[in-house]
């Protein structure tokens, strides 16, 4: 059993894994094979019954019309034997004539059917004879077989089976095959009675004519035999007399009228049996069930020719068929797997079937999207690897580098030791957290401390035009954000708002979380600007912010905005609200996301 | 498409190759038509002599389904061989002969180098079918010894191997039985034949005469005197044998089945010539039946059915 399963299942695993070409090929070939198969069998069995029972019908009607010729000849043979007997032989003293001239008559009018006619004393004495011939020398009637059943069931008329004449001499030294008819007879000679035979010799070749035209176009053969059994006609008589052929003939006594099947001799036959009237012969067709066979052996044929024909007809159309449905298919998923392989470039294949249309339609559309979401990374990638190195340019902007490191050389100069070393510690830790290992991401913490350098190194340089006040709640100290986003805003701010103060600046700056997300608000109290100055600055372009070395660190607003947005998303960035001559707030939005250093 | 065409176009020609052999190989079945054979039967005499065979040789095309043979006679003009080449020419694909010299027939045929199928009927090795010449021969002669007397043995010199079997198996049985045996060489032409046995009998030279041919047989029941007491023995199947056995000019013959010999015979060329015989009746495969036959059984229903042709 499990046997059998695993072989059911390798065949479908092997069977899922064709093409669907050949699976719908095999699949149709198969369904339309065994259709036309079953169909095909059905008919043939159909037809070899009908076939059968045609047969057997035509050969009833042939035994039934062939019983009737047999009555009607035998019939005919009997009146002759009557005509002879009551209108000659009964009215005829023998003392007084002879019967010659009127069994001559009678032989004449009938001579195609008859050999001879004679009658016997029952001492086996010829009486007479037509035609006239000679009788045998040494030739006892007495001991032939017609004259001893003649003489031994009175008033019946006997019919023998076919035998040779041999009573007469024949002047053409032939030898005749006759069915002796014979019935005593009564004789009268000087008025004195006596018994005779009455022998009407029928031509054998009459009987044998009946079966061979009506048998000519018979299926199987017709044979005739007596009430013994004896074979009276068969048309293989001569193999039959030979030894050669064998013949069921003394079974067949058994049989009444009816169909039989029979197996002789080693062959399964059918057998219709019939009777004959008055002689009790048996009419005897046979139709061996191998002559069935030949008979629908051309249906057999044809069948199987047109069989053969259709199913190789139908391998062709569904090879045909399943081309057609496959190859749109195939092409397409040919188009698939070069796509797999990272073949963008390639023309994917729309065509076949309105389905196959559509699908096609469907993957290039899919891959022109793709493609563009591919150039649309490549470009941000391009745009963020381009922000990253401004930002990192940024670090070491040369002329906030130089300014720096020239307000140091002044403090050293005028011997102001502490806050040069306060300055040289802060653009260290300034440039340490710069650079944060290389990482991208720093705590807010960190941010706001390298804020806090930044605005310490400004305040020396630009002499506390302006005061600084940083807030941030301590939860969110700990939060992560992109590094050097708060820098720029307070840069702007500087070179800005500060520059035209004059010691009453001030730059706070404030963090807290809301709503979820975390805000880092730059403010000043410088200018402001105008609503259409505030929608330039974070104007959406293609191209990334310019670096404007001349102020500052170079890094503007857009920048900041853009690397945010590149990183947390479309509703993250910044916000400024401006007043004109009250100051700006740039609103940092960022997601609220902990600071995880290994990340 | 491109990738099955050639493996589908390959299958279907397979597949119509095969149904077109199926068709060509059943198509005599479908048909029903006679096979197309063309077979000769040369005879050693007349027609008339053989109707018997001739009849068996037809019974057996009719099983067979095959045409029916072209037979021909003896030709004073053509001698078989002759004859032979004849029929060839004319496209015969089969023979069966009865020969009149066996060795010259045999060694014609392999001459030809045609390889045609052939049955030579003559009793000798080359014979595909049962001899019982022999047996026939000893048969005969032990009849002939019951009769008593000096036996005459006719012979004619023939080159025939059956008859050549016969005469030695007929001497030598009769010898074994004591009979005084002679031999008397009528081996001339047929008409001085007549008139030489004639005067022969006349003579009362000898009380029984064996003829171990048919047509010697015929030529010497025709020359033997009404009344004479000589008792005329042979083999012999003719019209004129019987009439002769049946009207007691020869006293008893040894009679071969010659319609059995016939049939046998197609049959026998049917299979060299490869045609199938599984569906024919072959009976038993013993040797062709003979029977002794004289007046006093000739027209037993058994002997009958042998001696007189059914169907004329």
């Amino acid at each position: 059993m499990s046997r059998i399963k695993s072989f059911f299942d390798k065949t479908f695993k092997y069977y899922r894994r064709k093409s669907i070409q050949f699976t719908i090929s095999l699949s149709f070939t198969v369904v339309a094979v065994v259709c036309m198969l079953v169909m095909g069998a059905l008919l043939y069995r159909q037809f070899a019954d009908n076939m059968r029972q045609t047969i057997i019908n035509d050969n009833q009607q042939l035994v039934s019309q062939i019983v009737l010729n047999i009555n009607n000849y035998t019939t005919s043979m009997r009146g002759i034997s009557d005509s002879i007997y009551y209108n000659v032989i009964k009215n005829t003293d023998l003392a007084d004539r002879n019967i010659s001239k009127e069994m001559s008559l009678l032989y004449e009018a009938n001579k195609n059917d008859l050999i001879s006619v004679a009658c016997f004393t029952e001492d086996g004495g010829l009486v007479d004879a037509a035609p006239t011939t000679t009788q045998k020398e040494n030739i006892d009637v007495r001991s032939q077989d017609w004259f001893v059943r003649a003489m031994a069931t009175i008033e019946n008329s006997h019919f023998s089976i076919p035998h040779v004449q041999n009573i007469f001499e024949d002047s053409n030294q032939r030898y005749r095959w006759v069915i002796s008819l014979s019935r005593m007879v009564e004789l009268t000679s000087g008025g004195n009675t006596s018994i005779g035979v009455l022998l009407v010799d029928m031509n054998y070749n009459g009987i044998e004519t009946i079966f061979r035209e009506m048998g000519a176009n018979s299926s199987g053969y017709v044979y005739l035999i007596d009430r013994t059994g004896q074979i009276i006609y068969h048309p293989k008589q001569d193999l039959i007399y030979s030894g050669i052929y064998k013949e069921n003939n003394i079974s067949a006594v058994g049989y009444s009228d009816g169909i039989y099947q029979e197996n002789f001799d080693g062959a399964a036959r059918s057998v219709i049996v019939k009777q004959t009237g008055y002689t009790g012969w048996r009419v005897i067709s046979v139709v061996p069930t191998s002559e069935f066979t030949m008979s629908v052996a051309q249906t057999r044929i044809l069948v199987i020719a047109v069989t053969g024909f259709a199913i190789m007809l139908i391998i062709i159309m569904n090879a045909f068929i399943s081309s057609r449905v496959a190859d749109p298919i195939k092409k397409l998923e040919q188009s698939v797997r070069d796509l797999e392989k990272g073949n963008l470039a390639l023309n994917i294949f729309i065509g076949g079937p309105y389905e196959i249309e559509r699908l096609g339609k469907a993957i290039r559309s899919t891959v022109d999207r793709i493609i563009s979401l591919m150039g649309d990374i490549v470009k941000e990638h391009e745009q963020k690897r381009r922000m990253e190195f401004d930002a990192l340019q940024a670090q070491i902007n040369p002329h906030f580098l130089y300014n720096t490191l020239d307000s140091i050389v002044w403090m050293i100069e005028s011997e102001r030791y502490p806050e040069a070393i306060t300055m040289v510690t802060a653009l260290a830790s300034l440039f340490r957290i710069s650079l944060s290992k290389g990482k991208n991401i720093i705590s807010i913490g960190e941010e706001l401390k390298h804020a806090q350098n930044y605005l310490h190194i400004q305040k020396i340089r630009y002499k506390n035009k302006f005061s600084v006040e940083i807030n941030a709640d301590s939860e969110i100290l700990s939060c992560g954000t992109i590094k050097l986003i708060v820098q720029p805003l307070i840069e702007n701010s500087i070179y800005h708002a500060m520059q035209i103060m004059d010691g009453d600046g001030e730059i706070k700056i404030n963090g807290y979380q809301k709503n979820g997300g975390v805000y880092i608000e730059v403010r000043d109290n410088g200018m402001g600007m105008t609503q259409e100055k505030i929608a330039s600055l974070l104007e959406d372009t293609s191209e990334p912010a310019p670096v404007d070395e001349r102020s500052g660190s170079g890094i503007g607003l857009k920048n900041v905005h853009q690397r945010i947005k590149l990183y947390y998303g479309q509703e993250y960035g910044l916000e400024i609200e401006s007043e004109l001559d009250e100051g700006t707030t740039v609103r940092i939005h960022l997601p609220y996301a902990r600071f995880d250093e290994d990340a | 498409m491109k990738k099955y065409i050639r493996p589908v176009v390959f299958a279907a020609a397979c597949l119509s190759f095969i149904i077109i052999m199926f068709l060509l190989t059943k198509s005599e079945e479908i048909t029903n038509r006679p096979r197309n054979v063309q077979i000769s039967v040369i005879l050693s005499g007349s027609r008339e002599r053989w109707r018997s065979l001739e009849r068996g040789i037809y019974q057996a095309c009719g099983e067979l389904k095959i045409e029916k043979p072209f037979v021909a006679e003896s030709d004073e003009l053509l001698s078989q061989t002759e004859q032979l080449n004849s029929e060839i020419a004319k496209g015969a694909n089969g023979f069966i002969i009865f020969p009149e010299d066996s060795r010259e027939t045999s060694e014609y045929l392999l001459q030809t180098g045609l390889n045609i199928p052939a049955v030579i009927i003559d009793g000798s090795e080359n014979d595909s079918l049962p001899a019982n010449n022999a047996e026939m021969a000893a048969a005969l002669a032990e009849s002939a010894a019951e009769s008593g007397g000096k036996i005459t043995l006719l012979t004619i010199g023939s080159r025939r191997e059956d008859l050549r079997q016969r005469a030695d198996a007929f001497s030598r049985r009769a010898r074994e039985l004591g009979a005084e045996l002679s031999t008397l060489d009528i081996g001339f032409d047929g008409d001085i034949r007549g008139e030489y046995l004639a005067v022969y009998f006349s003579k009362g030279q000898s009380e029984t005469v064996v003829a171990l041919d048919n047509d010697v047989l015929e030529v010497a029941a025709a020359a033997l005197p009404g009344n004479s007491k000589i008792s005329l023995y042979g083999f012999g199947n003719s019209d004129k044998v019987i009439y002769a056995l049946d009207h007691g000019r020869i006293k008893e013959i040894c009679f071969q089945n010659e319609f059995s010999l016939g049939y046998s015979a197609m049959i026998a060329l049917a299979e060299k010539m490869g045609i199938n015989t599984k569906e024919v009746p072959v009976g038993s495969g013993d040797s062709i039946a003979y029977r002794l036959i004289s007046r006093e059984n000739m027209y037993d229903l058994e002997t009958e059915r042998l001696i007189f042709p059914l169907m004329p």
